[in-house]
């Protein structure tokens, strides 16, 4: 679907990505997370063309054509519109732009949004619904989603999931979204990209990934496994290792504990504020 | 694209129009107080022309103002547009109505349209690509009136020169022809630095894209201001 070859971009003097590799396979739902500021989203905006690298490039298969934009929805989390347009205005402006004759309002009428209120007026969710519908008109082959899902309402949520699930399930399309809170997200997703230091620290299919990272509960850390991050109680402290081997679940003291996509990221992560 | 640039052109337009309710006021102060006794015409066709060069400063400045105000740099960029269509998305409509303000002007008001049309042209230009490095209307403005006036002395010195080296010729054309030239010099480095910087510009802040472009108007200004003074006393005063 899309390969990233040897990318280097920075903010300034800040760098970002150096010598950046990564492939997204076509029909794969793919979740980007790292901590703050890793550059999850830079990584999105680069995908989307709207950031350019200084060095590198990203190639797209050949049914994207001359523009990869005509089929790359991305719902950025600055929602970025002209948000002094009205809701008609911006679906009319967004129609004569990729030349479509109509915007399925399906998800539009789920919300109250008044096609003569402004952008401006909308609540984050109504926004975030709007410009999903927005882009899922023009048929996009390849969605990017920015960290937006848990900005919204239950509601809305529900709505925003049951067209994404329908569209994975319909359409086959490609995902790429950013996250950081996963527990209505978790069984769409198949693989998991953690970024760290603008470099792919793991890049796993999520079933191997939850085979590979455990919890141990043990008064002693569990040797030989590389431990990511411990809590520390009174009576036990908790192991989150990585990789962790089948073979040494004879040999440990303590729980092994399996754990779910949320907790594997903050094992992860926890590793690298500790 | 193209309908929401001709409505944001437009409503600039009507903004600038509403200077022209000043006229009646101006009429009366002139009857009541100063007691020049200007005709009510001569009064409005100052205003009119004052109100064009406004507007050609200001389309010109506020040509990304709804991408800035709005926040929709992003959107923008993320459509499948090039950065050339974008630009004559947004300048076509734009440079329509100022060549209309200047048909107007030099059919009612029987002024120079070649004298004023390339005057009022180089503003709307000058501000318009000064729109993409400075972010404040009010530098903008400055900006606009400091290369007016290097534009003012310079295709002034450019003439006098070519006249006292030989150029025969005092026909009419002789004075937009240097103007043209004048304009050429300042808005050609311009408009590069502008449509270099455009044509890369990302989302990422605006302070880290402009090298390009400050790379090349610093220079060009700076290399013009000096050509003027040093030539200045020669070529204006003494001539």
């Amino acid at each position: 679907m899309l390969e990233i070859k040897n990318l280097d971009f920075s903010y300034g003097k800040t760098r970002v990505f150096k010598n950046f590799n990564l492939e997204i396979a076509e029909g794969q739902v793919s979740l980007v997370t790292g901590i703050n500021g890793v550059g999850k989203s830079t990584l999105l905006r680069l995908i989307a063309g709207v950031l350019r690298p200084a060095r590198g490039e990203i190639v797209f298969k050949d049914k994207f054509g001359n523009d990869p934009r005509r089929k790359i929805g991305f719902l950025s989390d600055v929602l970025s519109l002209y948000e002094s347009l009205t809701v008609a205005q911006a679906i009319d402006y967004h129609k004569s732009v990729y030349k479509i004759s109509s915007v399925d309002d399906t998800l539009i009428k789920h919300t109250k949004i008044g096609y003569a209120q402004k952008i401006k007026e909308l609540s984050t969710g109504q926004r975030t619904i709007l410009h999903l519908s927005l882009i899922l008109s023009t048929e996009p082959e390849l969605l990017l989603i920015d960290e937006i899902i848990h900005s919204i309402d239950a509601y809305l949520r529900k709505v925003f999931l049951e067209q994404l699930v329908r569209l994975l399930t319909d359409r086959h399309i490609t995902v790429v979204m950013v996250n950081l809170n996963f527990h209505d997200i978790e069984y769409l997703v198949e693989r998991v990209i953690l970024l760290k230091a603008g470099e792919i620290a793991v890049d796993e299919d999520i079933e191997a990934l939850k085979a590979k990272v455990k919890k141990i509960v043990a008064d002693s850390p569990p040797e030989p496994l590389h431990i990511l991050s411990q809590i520390d109680y009174s009576s036990h402290s908790e192991f989150f290792v990585y990789p962790f081997d089948e073979k040494s679940r004879e040999t440990l003291e303590g729980e092994v504990v399996d754990l779910n996509l949320t907790e594997i990221v903050t094992a992860f992560i926890g590793g690298e504020y500790a | 694209m193209h309908k929401k640039e001709v409505y944001d052109a437009l409503k600039r337009e009507l903004e600038c129009l509403l200077i022209l309710v000043t006229v009646p006021l101006a009429f009366l102060w002139d009857r009541l107080v100063m007691k020049t006794n200007w005709e009510f015409r001569d009064i409005f066709s100052a205003v009119f022309i004052t109100t064009v060069i406004i507007y050609a400063v200001y389309a010109g400045a506020m040509i990304f103002q709804s991408e800035k105000k709005d926040r929709a740099f992003e959107y923008l960029f993320s459509l499948p547009v090039s950065r050339l269509r974008i630009l004559l998305a947004k300048m076509a409509p734009r440079l329509a109505i100022l060549i209309f303000l200047i048909i107007v002007l030099a059919l009612f008001f029987d002024l120079d349209i070649a004298a004023f049309g390339i005057t009022f042209l180089l503003l709307f230009f000058i501000s318009a690509f000064f729109s993409i490095g400075i972010n404040s209307i009010i530098i903008n403005l400055i900006g606009v009136i400091m290369l007016y006036y290097i534009f003012h002395f310079l295709w002034r010195i450019l003439m006098n020169y070519s006249i006292l080296h030989g150029l025969e010729s005092r026909g009419a054309w002789i004075i937009p022809a240097f103007q043209l030239i004048g304009a050429a010099l300042l808005l050609v480095p311009m408009g590069i630095a502008f449509w270099l910087t455009f044509k890369k510009m990302d989302v990422k802040p605006m302070k880290l894209q402009k090298r390009t472009y400050y790379t090349i108007v610093f220079p060009t200004v700076i290399v013009l201001i000096i050509f003027v003074s040093l030539t200045f006393k020669k070529y204006i005063l003494d001539f």
